[in-house]
């Protein structure tokens, strides 16, 4: 019995240990004759395995980035100046600056190792790309105005955006007045700005004032409204199908975990999420894997949908991140989040007596990985709480 | 004595596919996380065809007149999966999750190498 189980062994084992060792001493080969190759050139830091990469919350992080690299054009007016922002087949940015009569006023490409800018008098300024952030639309328009405005001479760099050394930082929120995101399928934002009078949110919450308003479309067909109050700093929207009513979310929801508004909402973010919120609700409604008829729901969860947008550096699913980029990615962060703010740990799996609201947590993450479910409010709504 | 040829190849098989994946995870399986096969589809693939291929040659080269059960092997690579998990940094926060899903992964490939590598050896031993 002995002999033949030794005679079934080894060769198997023998097998595996030979692959082994091949891959093994190969990469260990290739080690050596790297150091060899690169010394001098400075050592690439590492981090533990396991290390958690946690972020600002006010930076916008990975999902934003992705989600402004599917906009294909974007269109701001600063009153009688217009700036279209295009992504070529290139791979450049390509602003035009005209007036409302079609008058060219200079124009900017960019990629991410140079900037070129042309002025109106014909003048082409040639400069290396030391943004230090990635490229976008919005900033190739922000950019190409300001130079537009303010001259190309003697430049410096002021957080991002390059102007000239005599000018004021300019504020591009302030002086645009619309602005037009044009996204992937068919889906397109116009946000513009109105003064509008007192309007009652919520019993005894009443907004009012100066307020971005975009109208989101698909394929030319209204999908969606949110809204930003400048003063009031509440952000609320409603799409159609996706959501019941409006949905709001306002200073008061955010300052227990966050003090208030962790960033400074933009133009472009308010595009952008009222996009985001479309494409990813109806990703989830296409598979039905969502309850599409629900009350509004609670601040606490919304805040939690919002805010990967901004700042989606955190990592998504430990030790199963090949499902980062689908739809259960969702349910990893949620997970995580609930862990940060109820001092949970992978032992909360197993000492399951220890804390209500941990298994709650882990309740929430099986659920919502086993139905996709994750941006459904209606199910395992107190779980949000956690 | 056939299963636990099946359970330690099994446990081996998963071994050497991980320890493959580990040495080469940023230029084969362009991971940007830690090592696990999980972490990356490359991976995924890399080590479900290492369990597939070890299955076929177990079932093949089993001498019993019964077959080798591929989920004898896929319980070999489950506790070796289970042990790495653990032993490196720490479970993580959904590693029954990560479990469950591996298992399934793993359970799958043995099964189809087990199937495989038992017709061979039909078809082989019906023409010797």
């Amino acid at each position: 019995m002995t002999s033949h189980f030794l005679g079934r062994m080894l060769p198997i084992a023998a097998i595996g240990l030979i692959v082994t060792m091949v891959g093994v001493r190969r990469t260990a080969t290739a080690e050596v004759r790297s150091a060899a190759a690169q010394a001098g050139t400075p050592a690439v830091k590492t981090m533990p395995p396991g290390t958690r990469l946690s972020s600002d919350p006010g930076k916008k992080g990975d999902t934003y980035y992705w989600l402004e690299s599917q906009a294909t054009r974007s269109t701001i007016r600063f009153g009688e100046t217009l700036v279209v922002a295009d992504r070529g087949n290139d791979g450049k940015l390509h602003a035009k600056i005209t007036d409302r009569s079609g008058n060219d006023h200079g124009d900017l490409v960019s990629s991410s190792s140079l900037v070129q800018y042309r002025a109106p008098s014909g003048d082409v300024l040639l400069a290396q790309n030391e943004s230090g952030e990635p490229a976008t639309l919005d900033w190739a328009a922000r950019q190409a105005y300001g130079l537009s405005k303010d001259g190309a001479a003697n430049l410096v760099w002021d957080h991002g955006v390059m102007r000239a050394r005599h000018a004021a930082p300019r504020d591009t929120d302030a002086e645009a007045d619309a602005l037009e995101t044009v996204w992937a399928n068919g889906l397109v934002a116009r946000l513009e700005k109105r003064d509008l009078p007192p309007q009652e949110l919520a019993p005894g919450r009443t907004v009012s004032g100066r307020a971005w308003v975009t109208t989101l479309t698909k394929d030319g067909v209204v999908a969606g409204h949110s809204i930003w109050f400048e003063r009031d700093q509440v952000f609320a929207y409603q799409l159609a199908g996706l959501t019941d009513g409006v949905v709001w979310i306002g200073p008061e929801h955010l300052k227990a975990d966050y003090g208030g508004w962790p960033f400074k909402p933009d133009l472009t973010w308010l595009n952008l999420q009222t996009i985001a919120g479309h494409h990813f609700k109806t990703l989830v409604a296409r598979q039905g894997l969502v309850a599409k008829r629900c009350e509004t729901p609670p601040p606490g969860r919304l805040a939690q949908f919002f805010f990967p947008t901004v700042h989606a550096n955190e990592p998504g699913c430990d030790y199963l991140h090949w499902f980062d980029a689908t739809i259960l990615r969702g349910c990893c962060d949620d997970h995580d989040r609930c862990y940060a703010k109820s001092g949970c740990s992978d032992k909360s799996w197993w000492q399951f007596w220890k804390s209500w609201t941990c298994d709650m947590c882990n309740v929430t993450v099986v659920q919502c990985f086993t139905t996709g479910n994750y941006s459904d409010p209606c199910v395992f709504r107190y779980a949000w709480a956690c | 004595m056939r299963h636990v040829v099946g359970f330690i190849a099994g446990g081996i098989a998963f071994a050497a596919a991980h320890a493959i994946e580990a040495s080469h995870w940023a230029d084969w399986f362009q991971g940007s996380y830690e090592p696990w096969f999980l972490n990356s589809g490359r991976a995924v693939l890399f080590t479900m065809a290492v369990l597939t291929l070890a299955s076929v040659a177990i079932a093949a080269l089993n001498r019993s007149s019964r077959p080798v059960r591929g989920i004898a092997i896929a319980g070999g690579a489950f506790v070796t999966m289970t042990v790495l998990l653990f032993v490196s940094p720490g479970p993580g926060t959904i590693f029954p999750i990560v479990l469950a899903i591996g298992g399934a992964t793993l359970l799958c490939s043995s099964v189809a190498g087990a199937w495989a590598g038992a017709v061979i050896r039909r078809k082989v031993g019906a023409r010797l």
